[in-house]
């Protein structure tokens, strides 16, 4: 069937055949063409890459040293996550949901909870709630140390990459404390969490906070961003206009540094983060610095949620009473969540089982990627790798 | 005895201890390098191979000399496979007109020394573009051309850095030049201290080292010109590499900080703290600062260095007139 | 629309309104899709296919004979007829229906809002998908295209674009869904990328997994799956892997 549909190709629509040979893969016809003159050149950037973090291929159009177009060719992670779980119960999807953006899995799972909870209805129980939104603030930290730390390696600054593992170390720590594991923690559950944290582990995250904010934070500070080289190498890179950033769908740090202050947890909430002071840092060039200013700063707006959440946790169970199946009622929802990423969305369309009837995943890093070509067109090779590295990309959420 | 028999004796001597003293120096490097970086990083580095890992490269070298030789399909292999011995050989000659001590000149004290390291040291490039030619690959072959014009443009406030020096004192010989600064009693960095800032720079541009490494950076496409080397080749290569930076160093040493100079310990030793101190200098630089890119790398040299060393040139020649 | 089809929706809780029949025979046939072994998978297929195309020539007939334009009378129904389900609409969703009614005569939206998640579901018949497109995009300020999906309900596909409008520190007021049915065998619909850039991506990636091809689009390759990849759409209910199974027992040496 699929072979008809290919055949009554209409003379409008342009569909480029399956790559019959790696060669056709490697090299497509529509950018060799594209490529054409002698002085350009297609060149393969990826996917096995150091750079590039996680197997993305690119396939770089260049004039000399200036990149004239930028593809990015994905797909080399797609595990088809959203087939495979069309079969499972709800709570075998919160773990799997985890493997999506596997540097924010607590924001993931977030999407999925929420998804399912804002069907049935469930309301969570107030304890619950802050310490989803204490553990969701603390992913956000250790998901921009990482981007800190692989932003600044990819700009040379080996030792930064080092430094930032060092603080993300005793994040995992932390984590493995309260949920079991370091990476993916499966912790929230439809209804609440999986268990409460004790008051020790409380003592021991205000004693990490105390010595990031002291410590480690300004020293990221003075070493890398206010580093001179850092700066040439990233302001006016990569420049987003804002009209460019809406229309392409971008969202998270990508959409604030372009100037426009959209920030799910103040326009759509979905944790009652109303209840805490923060401010929303925004950028005003749209450039590779604005986006790595923002969430320098929004490290420290994580901080101080946390702090808050820390000085006014109630008492009270943690999961709400849930039956044992979970059937949600007939019906589709949208779920969408501030990952530190982006907006990370849910689509889910129940038809009164245990498990979804169809799920889509909306993924921020897929979105952002469109807007490579947009970004690197007229840049040096070198400049591709920092727009790479300004989207924060997760190749795990992009191809899910 | 007759006398030629004792001459090449000697040199034989002279031969072994330098091919020892760059082997010896090329391990302890390497490990000082690893070690320091990773005290920055808040790691160990190696530690299990030799006391605090100092065996490690020994390791290294085992494994390097047991990897598969392979050669590409390619254009030439006879530029291919000399290429790394083009780039190994300038380090080597540049021990000819070092002078470690007040009356000994490991060779002999050319009185254009200046001169002979400067030719030398540029020798470097021929071998880079060699390396990125004979590979017959597109990346090596950019990843050369990209050398060739960094190294090129460095070349040049290299020069008219040392020129101040060589006017400072007044003679192109090596020796000569420590001479006068222990005859003055004071050492060249002081008045020629820009001289010595725009030296470090452009010597650390030249040995692809520090913020300037993006021509053996991972962001290249692979590995630029080293890309078709593996094993015992690419080890040479290194050892260049490694070599360079001390001779660039002891070069430093000799021309700014009065080279064997020095009270209680042996004028060889001197040099070589004073070298190794500037060595782990630029290995601080390298681990803390993050790189350039090649347009900046090229208006770095362009538009800033020459136009201030041509400067300080000329002050420095009022100064003395 | 006859007392059947209000109460189906009713029950539906929010789907739109051709959705609601499909969907509960869907459900039926739907267990079996997910659970059965191929053939129950595409026996259900053609059974919900068939009982949806009945449905709907029953459903079209009623609403002929009624006469009734689907707009404004369907969310009104939504709204709670009989007291019980039916969640209310907003005041400025139904301003924008109105405006919406108005602009595109003749047009059978089926509103439901969904209270879920605030979004308000609107069935966009494909040959004028375009024109509302451009419509909602310029004259009613949805500038941002948030989510593309594709839905495979047995009888047909369906493509859900969900939409809503940025503007800095700006709670948005309006939250609308578009579902676009698309027929399983000619799956065609019209592209969106020049009015959404957002839709370049993941028109491709419903190209790829569902089969739909859309027209217009500049560059509709595979995105996801291998660029060798010859077994079909694996999103779709009637997908079998056909991929042959690697062997997962360990043999004791």
């Amino acid at each position: 069937m699929a072979d008809q549909i290919e055949r009554s190709i209409g003379a409008g629509v342009q569909v480029i055949e399956d790559a019959e040979t790696m060669e056709e893969a490697l090299r497509p016809a529509h950018l060799e063409e594209q490529a054409g003159e002698r002085r350009r050149m297609l060149v393969n950037f990826g996917p096995q890459h150091p750079s590039t973090h996680g197997v993305l291929r690119v396939l770089l159009t260049l004039e000399g040293e200036t990149v004239i177009d930028a593809q990015p060719d994905i797909g080399y992670l797609h595990r088809n996550w959203e087939k495979i779980v069309e079969g499972w119960t709800y709570a075998m999807v919160v773990p799997f949901s985890d493997r999506n953006d596997y540097l924010a899995a607590i924001c993931n799972e977030q999407a999925v909870v929420g998804a399912v909870e804002r069907l049935m209805g469930i309301e969570v129980p107030e304890r619950g709630q802050f310490l989803r939104v204490l553990v969701f603030e603390l992913q956000r930290l250790t998901s921009h140390l990482i981007w800190f730390g692989t932003f600044a390696m990819d700009m040379g600054a080996t030792t930064a990459f080092l430094h930032a593992f060092r603080e993300r170390e005793r994040c995992y720590s932390l984590f493995e404390e309260i949920t079991g594991a370091r990476l993916l923690y499966n912790y929230l559950r439809i209804g609440g969490l999986r268990n409460d944290v004790p008051d020790s582990w409380l003592k021991k995250l205000e004693q990490f906070l105390d010595d990031f904010e002291k410590e480690a934070y300004p020293s990221y500070w003075d070493l890398v961003i206010n580093n001179e080289i850092f700066r040439v190498r990233t302001k006016g890179i990569g420049v987003i206009t804002p009209e460019q950033a809406i229309a392409y769908g971008a969202s998270g740090p990508v959409l604030r540094g372009s100037g426009i202050r959209w920030d799910l947890r103040k326009v759509d909430p979905f944790l009652p983060y109303d209840q805490f002071e923060f401010d929303i840092p925004v950028g005003t060039n749209g450039d590779a610095y604005d986006r790595a200013i923002v969430r320098m700063k929004e490290m420290m707006e994580s901080v101080k949620i946390i702090r808050q959440v820390m000085k006014r946790l109630p008492d009270g169970p943690v999961m709400a009473k849930l039956p044992r199946a979970l059937r949600p009622p007939k019906g589709q929802v949208y779920n969408r969540v501030e990952s530190p990423r982006g907006e990370v969305g849910v689509y889910l369309i129940s038809d009164g089982g245990t498990g979804p009837y169809r799920i889509k995943w909306r993924s921020p890093c897929f979105t952002h990627l469109m807007l490579l070509p947009v970004m690197a067109r007229g840049h040096l090779v070198a400049d591709l790798v920092t727009c790479i590295g300004s989207i924060d990309i997760v190749l795990g959420e992009v191809d899910r | 005895m007759p006398g030629w028999l004792i001459d090449f004796l000697w040199v034989v001597v002279k031969v072994t201890l330098v091919i020892a003293f760059v082997g010896v120096n090329f391990i302890f490097m390497v490990w000082l390098e690893r070690k320091l970086s990773a005290k920055m990083q808040a790691r160990i580095g190696p530690n299990r191979v030799g006391p605090h890992g100092s065996l490690q490269l020994i390791a290294d070298a085992l494994k390097l000399f047991s990897k598969e030789d392979i050669k590409p399909a390619m254009a030439d292999p006879k530029v291919w496979a000399l290429a790394p011995v083009v780039m190994f050989a300038p380090a080597l000659l540049v021990f000819y007109v070092l002078p470690v001590g007040p009356n000994a000149v490991i060779g002999t004290d050319l009185n254009v020394g200046l001169l002979y390291l400067a030719a030398v040291s540029s020798f470097t490039l021929v071998g880079i573009f060699m390396a990125g030619w004979g590979s017959n690959s597109k990346y090596s072959l950019l990843g050369a051309m990209r050398a060739g014009a960094a190294l090129m443009a460095y070349e040049i406030p290299l020069v008219l850095s040392i020129l101040t020096v060589a006017m400072l004192a007044g003679t192109l010989s090596v020796q000569g030049i420590v001479q006068a600064q222990v005859d003055r009693g004071y050492y060249f960095v002081f008045p020629g201290i820009v001289a010595f800032i725009i030296y470090f720079i452009c010597v650390m541009a030249e040995l692809g080292r520090g913020p300037f490494d993006l021509v053996e950076a991972e962001h290249e496409l692979v590995m630029g010109y080293q890309t078709e080397y593996s094993g015992m080749r690419w080890g040479i290569m290194l050892m260049a590499e490694y070599t360079n930076q001390f001779t660039a160093a002891a070069i430093a040493a000799m021309l700014f900080l009065g080279g064997w100079d020095g009270p209680f310990l042996p004028g060889w030793l001197w040099l070589v703290i004073k070298a190794y101190a500037l060595v782990m200098v630029m290995m601080w630089v390298r681990w803390t600062l993050p790189r350039v890119r090649i347009d900046q790398l090229l208006d770095l040299s362009w538009k800033f260095l020459l136009p201030v060393s041509l400067l300080n040139l000329v002050v420095v020649a009022i100064f003395l007139v | 629309m006859t007392d059947e089809e209000r109460k189906d929706q009713a029950a539906a809780g929010g789907t739109g309104g051709e959705a609601a029949p499909a969907g509960q025979a869907g459900a039926g046939g739907g267990g079996a899709a997910r659970g059965g072994d191929d053939e129950a998978r595409r026996a259900a297929i053609e059974k919900a296919k068939a009982l949806a195309a009945a449905k709907a020539a029953a459903a079209a007939k009623a609403r002929a004979a009624a006469g009734e334009g689907g707009g404004a009378a369907a969310g009104g129904e939504g709204g709670g007829d009989g007291g019980d389900a039916g969640p209310v609409m907003p005041e400025r969703y139904q301003q924008f229906l109105d405006a919406l009614g108005k602009e595109f005569e003749g047009v059978d939206f089926a509103p439901a809002y969904n209270a879920a998640d605030g979004f308000l579901y609107i069935n966009v018949p494909r040959d004028r998908l375009r024109e509302i497109a451009l419509y909602l995009r310029d004259r009613a300020g949805l500038n941002y295209l948030r989510a593309l999906s594709g839905v495979d309900w047995m009888d047909r596909l369906q493509v859900v674009y969900h939409l809503t409008r940025v503007e800095p520190d700006t709670r948005p007021e309006l939250l609308v869904a578009m579902q676009v049915d698309v027929d399983r065998d000619q799956a065609v619909c019209p592209s969106l990328v020049d009015v959404w850039p957002t839709a370049d991506f993941n028109e491709r990636e419903v190209f790829d997994l569902f089969g739909i091809r859309f027209e217009g689009h500049p560059n509709l390759r595979r995105i996801l799956l291998p660029d060798n990849w010859q077994g079909g759409y694996p999103l779709r209910k009637d997908f079998v892997d056909k991929r042959p199974k690697r062997q997962r027992k360990i043999r004791p040496r």
